[in-house]
C-alpha cells in the first residue's frame, strides 16, 4: 500500500511548528522553531531539518497560524485554515468527547467550546495580550529564570499572593511590589499563574458554559503552574495533550487530509528543495486610488508568484513576472 | 458656502445628490483611509467611539480641501452620538478652523428646531426645491441599496469569482452619476438584466448570515474591513436590516413607520423591555428575527466602548441558546487588525459549516 504522509505547519508569532502525520493521523515527527520575526526563514529551516529525516512523498500540506497566507503562497499549500478551526480539529482528534479547549499561544489566547465533536462557540482575546506566552517570557526574563522553570516554581508555593492580572503592565508593577514586600518567589509566580487564568476566563469565558472534559494546549500548556491554576479555578481535571505545543499544526495536517480525500488532486507542495531557494517579499503602497492599499509581492527565485493586500484585485491577478515599483 | 459631511456608506452619494439639486456647493471628504484614521485618532478623545474619530478625520480632510461648513445629524437618548456634532465643533474650533456646523436634530426631539435649522441653512428659495431633490435622492438611494442587496445574494452563487463585485462597483458608480430620474431607471433596468445573466452554480445553498449592530460600523466598509465582501468571498449570503434608508424611515419619518418600530420592540420584548440607546434593542430584535427565520448565524459589529451594543451583546448568548443560533461579536476600532478580523470571520463560518455537515 502506498504510505501516506501529511504535513502540517503552524506559523505563529513566537514559534513555527511543523508536524508529519501518517495516514492514520498519528504523529511521526515534530519540529519546533522560534519564528524570531522571520516566518519564511523559519519555515525554510524547518523543511531543511525534515529533509534529513527520510520522509517519503508528501500527500498533502495544510497551513495555519497568523502567517498562514504568506507561507501558503510560498510553499504551496493544499489547505489554509484559521488557528481556531485547526486547534478544535486537533483536540477532537485525540479527545473526541472534549467540550472545552483552552489554547494559549505566544500572543493570543482562545477558548473554544465543543459539543459532539464540533465547535459551537469560540472567543479570542481582543484588546489585551495579558496572560499570553510573550508576557510569561518577559516576566521569566525579568526574574532571570528560564521560562520553562516558572511552572515548577509555582508548584512550590505555599500561599499564592494575589496579583493584579488585568493588564500585563500593572501585573508587572504588582509583582515588583510584592517582591519588595518580601513575599517568596514561588508564591508570587503561583499568584501570577492564578491571575492569568482568572484573566483568561473572565475575558473569554464570560457568559459561556464551560463543561468538562477540558483540554489545555498551546505553548503555555508546558507551564504546569498555569495548568494547576486552571484546575483550581475550574474545579476539574485539565488534560494537557502529549503534543500540546504543535496542536495547531496537527489540526492543519488533519484538515489537509480531509480536504485531499474529499477531492483527490496532486499536492501543491513545492517540495523540500524550497529550503535552498530564494524566497523574498516586496511591498508598495498602491497609488491608483485613495484607498492606498499596502500591497505585498512574493518572489520565488526572482519570479513574482503572488500578490495580495489590495482591495480591488488589481495586483492579485498579476501572478506572472511583474515589475514592482 | 462649501458643505462637507461624514463618510458613511451611501451618505456621500445621497447628500451630494440632494445638495447639487439645490445648487449648494459640496466638498466631499476622500473615502476613509489611513490619513483619516490618523487625524481622527490624534484629535479625538481617546475613549470616544470609533465613528466619532472617523467623522473628525473626514472633516479635517475636507477642511484642508476647502470646505467651510459641516452638515451633521444630531441625536438624543442614551448614546454618545447626540454629543458628536457639539464636541466635534469644539475640537475643530480649538484647532483654529472657522467652521460652521449645521446640526439636524431628529424631529423626534421636537419638530420646530429641525425645520428652523434647515430653513436657516437653505433659505426659502431652496426650501421650495427641497421636496423634489429629496424625492430624487430617495429614488437613487433605493437603487443603490437594491444593487448592494442583490450583489450580496449573487456573490456566493456566482460560477466564477469576481463577476458580482465587478458588477457592484460599476453599477454603484453609474447610479451615483445618474442625474435624471429617467437615467436612474435605465441604470436599474440594465443592472437587473446583467445580474440575471451572470452564470451561477446550480442548486448551491449558501450559508445565510445576518449582520447587525451599531449602524456606522455595520454600514461603512472601510472601517469594518469590508465585512460583507469578505463573508461573500467565503460563500456566505449576507443579509442586514440596517441601512441608510431604514435609518431615515425610523428617525426622520417616524410617524409613517410606527408599525415597524413597534414590531422591532415586540421582537426584543422577551429579552429587553426598554430602549437602551442607539440600536441596542434593535440588535436583540434582529437576533430573534434571525433565529425565527432560520438564519445560519449572526455577526454583531460595534465600535469599542459602544454602550447600547454592549447591553445587546450580554443578551445575545441567551437568544442564541434559545434559537440555536451561532452569534459572534466583533468589536472594532483603530487598534483592530485585518488579520484578526478575517481569522474570526473565517473561524465563525467554519464553525457553522462544520456543524451543518455533521448534522446533515
Amino acid at each position: 500500500m502506498n504510505k501516506q504522509i501529511w504535513l502540517g505547519v503552524d506559523v505563529g508569532s513566537v514559534s513555527t511548528n511543523l508536524v508529519v502525520l501518517d495516514g492514520a493521523g498519528q504523529l511521526m515527527q515534530k519540529i519546533y522553531i522560534r519564528t524570531n520575526g522571520d516566518p519564511i526563514g523559519s519555515v525554510q529551516r524547518a523543511l531543511d531539518e525534515l529533509r534529513h529525516r527520510e520522509i517519503e512523498t508528501v500527500s498533502g500540506l495544510g497551513i495555519t497560524g497568523s502567517g498562514r497566507q504568506l507561507i501558503a503562497a510560498a510553499v504551496g499549500a493544499d489547505l489554509v485554515k484559521n488557528e481556531i478551526t485547526a486547534h478544535a480539529v486537533a483536540a477532537a482528534h485525540f479527545y473526541p468527547d472534549v467540550q472545552t479547549i483552552m489554547e494559549i499561544g505566544g500572543q493570543d489566547s482562545k477558548l473554544i467550546l465543543m459539543r459532539q465533536g464540533v465547535a459551537v462557540d469560540f472567543a479570542m482575546n481582543t484588546v489585551c495580550a495579558a496572560g499570553t506566552g510573550s508576557f510569561l517570557d518577559q516576566q521569566a526574563g525579568r526574574l532571570k529564570l528560564p521560562v520553562e522553570r516558572l511552572g515548577e516554581l509555582a508548584l512550590q508555593a505555599t500561599n499564592p499572593v494575589r496579583i493584579a492580572g488585568r493588564c500585563s503592565v500593572f501585573a508587572e508593577s504588582d509583582m515588583i511590589h510584592k517582591q519588595q514586600m518580601g513575599h517568596s518567589l514561588p508564591d508570587i509566580v503561583a499568584g501570577l499563574c492564578l491571575a492569568l487564568v482568572r484573566n483568561f476566563l473572565n475575558n473569554l469565558g464570560k457568559g459561556k458554559e464551560l463543561l468538562p472534559p477540558f483540554v489545555f494546549q498551546g505553548g503555555v500548556a508546558a507551564n504546569i503552574g498555569i495548568r494547576r491554576a486552571f484546575e483550581e479555578v475550574l474545579g476539574a481535571e485539565v488534560i494537557v495533550p502529549e503534543h500540546y505545543g504543535v496542536m495547531g499544526a496537527v489540526g492543519a495536517a488533519l484538515l489537509a487530509r480531509e480536504e485531499m480525500q474529499r477531492n483527490s488532486r496532486p499536492t501543491a507542495f513545492r517540495g523540500f528543495g524550497l529550503a535552498n531557494r530564494e524566497i523574498h517579499c516586496e511591498s508598495l503602497e498602491c497609488t491608483y486610488c485613495p484607498n492606498h492599499c499596502e500591497v505585498v509581492f512574493l518572489q520565488l527565485d526572482g519570479q513574482t508568484i503572488a500578490g495580495w493586500g489590495d482591495r480591488c484585485g488589481r495586483w492579485q491577478g498579476a501572478k506572472k513576472d511583474l515589475r514592482v515599483g | 458656502m462649501r458643505v462637507t459631511f461624514p463618510q458613511m456608506a451611501e451618505v456621500q452619494i445621497l447628500l451630494e445628490t440632494i445638495l447639487h439639486e439645490l445648487g449648494v456647493e459640496t466638498v466631499s471628504p476622500p473615502p476613509i483611509n489611513g490619513e483619516t484614521v490618523e487625524l481622527g485618532v490624534k484629535y479625538a478623545p481617546e475613549f470616544i467611539c470609533y465613528p466619532f474619530k472617523m467623522n473628525l478625520g473626514n472633516y479635517l480632510q475636507a477642511l484642508q480641501r476647502g470646505a467651510d461648513t459641516v452638515l451633521m445629524a444630531g441625536g438624543c437618548g442614551p448614546c454618545r452620538f447626540g454629543n458628536y456634532a457639539e464636541v466635534q465643533q469644539e475640537i475643530l474650533r480649538g484647532l483654529g478652523y472657522d467652521v460652521k456646523f449645521i446640526i439636524l436634530e431628529p424631529p423626534r426631539a421636537g419638530a420646530p428646531p429641525f425645520w428652523r435649522e434647515l430653513l436657516a441653512f437653505l433659505g426659502w428659495r431652496r426650501m421650495l426645491k427641497l421636496p423634489q431633490a429629496l424625492g430624487f435622492a430617495w429614488k437613487k438611494l433605493n437603487v443603490l441599496e437594491e444593487i448592494n442587496r442583490k450583489v450580496r445574494w449573487l456573490q456566493p452563487r456566482e460560477a466564477q469569482v469576481g463577476n458580482a463585485l465587478a458588477l457592484y462597483r460599476r453599477y454603484r458608480r453609474l447610479a451615483a452619476e445618474a442625474s435624471l430620474v429617467k437615467d436612474l431607471a435605465l441604470v436599474r433596468e440594465s443592472f437587473r438584466q446583467e445580474l440575471a445573466a451572470v452564470p451561477r452554480r446550480e442548486g448551491y445553498r449558501p450559508l445565510r448570515i445576518l449582520l447587525a449592530g451599531e449602524i456606522y460600523m455595520v454600514l461603512e466598509p472601510n472601517v469594518n474591513f469590508h465585512v460583507e465582501e469578505t463573508l461573500g468571498r467565503m460563500d456566505v449570503e449576507v443579509h442586514r436590516a440596517i441601512s441608510i434608508s431604514n435609518w431615515v424611515k425610523e428617525n426622520l419619518l417616524r410617524g409613517l413607520n410606527r408599525r415597524a418600530v413597534q414590531r422591532q420592540a415586540l421582537r426584543a420584548e422577551k429579552y429587553l423591555r426598554c430602549f437602551v440607546g442607539g440600536h441596542g434593542r434593535e440588535t436583540v430584535a434582529e437576533a430573534v428575527h434571525a433565529g425565527v427565520n432560520g438564519y445560519d448565524g449572526m455577526v454583531q459589529i460595534m465600535p469599542f466602548t459602544c454602550m447600547p451594543e454592549l447591553v445587546a451583546q450580554s443578551i445575545l448568548p441567551e437568544v442564541g441558546r434559545d434559537y440555536r443560533l451561532p452569534v459572534m461579536t466583533l468589536i472594532l476600532d483603530e487598534h483592530s487588525g485585518e488579520a484578526g478580523v478575517c481569522t474570526r470571520l473565517e473561524a465563525f463560518v467554519d464553525l457553522i459549516r462544520r456543524g451543518r455537515e455533521k448534522s446533515a
